[in-house]
């Protein structure tokens, strides 16, 4: 039988690096190696691209930022196209501390246009329209009429939009998170107008998680350092979260045991008024 | 209140042993595997607070977690209530805590994630795929029965030790019942394969304050700092820094409340 090159034969076995993991010690950092791809300079230029050509179609807009690895990416992008595109951090009230120190450093080191939306505390809303009752089912982005998403999403956006005078926005949702946004992305390809006539673009929406790691090791973009607190707790990559410091959704997926083990006095503080909090860590 | 009754008051509260009785004891849990324990920046595993356990389990038998019993269990150990002798601290009466320090290993131990899954049938589920499961919950997708992915952190190591002052043959006697220690017992985490207790000498409170590595052994209440040599150390706030250590001590108000102990991270002051 004549091999097919793809199966290696006259040309030899396929290269296959053996690369270190990131903070494995010396060697080779596989995020950086990927980061320098072709492959994923590719990728790069057509998240540019579609950054470009949804602000060409949609200016004025803003960017949700979390202080998180995609939205970061996201940030990055935008401000590379318009320096002076405003930054919106939806404040509520209830994010890590170590978040807001990471977006004012890095607003400053790069002279971003960040600003901070608030129209709530997300912890006191949780518990007073019931988000964070037992029996209520988790709550979806998409879940409209919350009071709680108004307080941690649609609120701010509002206040956002109204600043900003935007048309609509970016963000860093991706297909890989959750088959609502697969099937949400997939059909839109990233871009699409919402109910209230706002557009909403993610130009990241296709890429997984490892080009994620990649763009910020290629471009040397800092990611917050919750996720280097995170990776030593133990947390798997695939289960870091930095937004809320703890949401109903999330604790199904065990987020309450890194909260305890990372942050035990605010753990402590936590379950002395909610107490249901230790069943899930 | 005469001065006798209030003293025999505070024995019968207190329940523990006189300094003088005691010895410096070392503890040592030979273990089966990893033990689900809390990391840095926490307590781990009071030695009081197993022991604590053992004597209540014991006390009640087949009542322990039927009934409700604020009664404090006398442990084998003495504690900063009873006044000690020359060179050694002299504790204030309030807030006392018991000679014991918490859970100790080697800093070298590798920690491996456990993830534990819950799911159950609905009973649409059940009923398309022909099983007949009476208990299901009618929806698994609110209360408890949500499915669940969480994570548990064993840490792998051969041995934890504690020191303490206390009696070491009813020390010895008390951790016989004890066969697990850590969380997720049931799952087969912190098993342990024998108890080792060594009495290593005369008591000695300050071996009871500090680990080796010079951290804080214990949680100790903030109004013990300066005894302990500290000058405004950091606090923490915790549930309760003597058993039981999973909730907090009903107050004088006859309501709970959390308590500020000196933080985890402290460390032991160099002389001057």
């Amino acid at each position: 039988m004549t091999p097919t090159p793809r199966q290696g034969g006259h040309h030899g076995t396929r290269f296959r690096p053996q690369v270190a993991a990131r903070g494995g010690g010396g060697g080779l950092d596989a995020d950086t190696l990927r980061g320098v791809l072709a492959a994923s300079r590719r990728l790069h230029t057509e998240a540019l691209r579609r950054v470009e050509a949804f602000l060409t179609a949609h200016s004025p807009a803003y960017v949700a930022w979390s202080g998180g690895k995609d939205s970061t990416v996201v940030a990055d992008l935008a401000t590379r196209v318009d320096p002076d595109i405003v930054l919106a951090h939806f404040d509520t009230g209830f994010d890590f501390p170590e978040t807001l120190d990471h977006q004012d450093r890095l607003a400053a080191e790069r002279g971003w246009n960040l600003r901070r939306y608030r129209c709530g505390n997300a912890l006191e809303e949780m518990i007073r329209t019931g988000a964070w009752d037992h029996e209520a089912p988790d709550l979806t982005i998409d879940g409209g009429d919350s009071e709680w998403l108004h307080v941690t999403r649609l609120g701010p956006a509002a206040m956002a939009a109204a600043d900003t005078r935007a048309n609509g926005w970016l963000w860093g949702l991706r297909a890989s998170e959750a088959q609502r946004r697969l099937a949400l992305l997939g059909r839109t390809r990233g871009v699409y107008q919402r109910a209230d006539g706002m557009w909403a673009c993610s130009p990241i929406w296709d890429w997984r998680d490892r080009d994620i790691y990649a763009y910020h090791a290629a471009t040397g973009l800092p990611l917050s350092p919750l996720y280097a607190k995170l990776e030593a707790l133990g947390c798997p990559r695939s289960s870091q979260r930095t937004s809320l410091i703890i949401d109903p959704g999330g604790l199904r997926h065990g987020r309450a045991v890194w909260l305890k083990r990372g942050w035990p006095d605010l753990w402590t503080r936590l379950t002395a008024v909610l107490p249901r909090l230790k069943e899930d860590a | 209140m005469s001065a006798t009754s209030s003293s025999l008051i505070r024995h019968i509260r207190y329940g523990s042993l006189p300094f003088h009785a005691c010895r410096l004891v070392e503890v040592t849990a030979r273990l089966r595997s990893g033990a689900v324990l809390p990391p840095a920046g926490w307590f781990p595993a009071p030695l009081d607070g197993i022991l604590a356990h053992a004597a209540r389990r014991r006390r009640l038998g087949g009542n322990y977690g039927l009934v409700v019993d604020h009664h404090t269990e006398d442990l084998p150990l003495t504690s900063t209530a009873r006044p000690a002798g020359e060179g050694q601290p002299r504790w204030k009466k309030q807030r006392w805590v018991w000679a014991a320090t918490c859970a100790w290993w080697e800093p070298t131990a590798e920690e491996d994630v456990r993830w534990i899954h819950k799911r159950a049938w609905s009973i649409a589920q059940s009923s398309e795929l022909g099983i007949d499961a009476p208990g299901t919950p009618a929806n698994p997708d609110v209360g408890r029965y949500k499915p669940q992915r969480i994570p548990q952190v064993a840490t792998i190591t051969p041995t934890i030790t504690w020191w303490c002052l206390g009696d070491p043959d009813r020390i010895r006697d008390l951790l016989g019942d004890v066969d697990a220690i850590g969380k997720k017992t049931n799952a087969g985490e912190g098993q342990v394969a024998g108890w080792d207790v060594a009495d290593i000498g005369p008591p000695d409170w300050w071996r009871i304050c500090w680990y080796p590595d010079g951290r804080i052994a214990r949680p100790f209440p903030a109004r013990h700092a300066p005894i302990l040599g500290l000058e405004n150390p950091e606090i923490v706030t915790v549930d309760a820094y003597r058993p039981p250590y999973w909730r907090p001590p009903i107050t004088d108000t006859g309501r709970r409340a959390q308590v500020q102990v000196i933080a985890p991270t402290t460390t032991r002051p160099t002389p001057q």
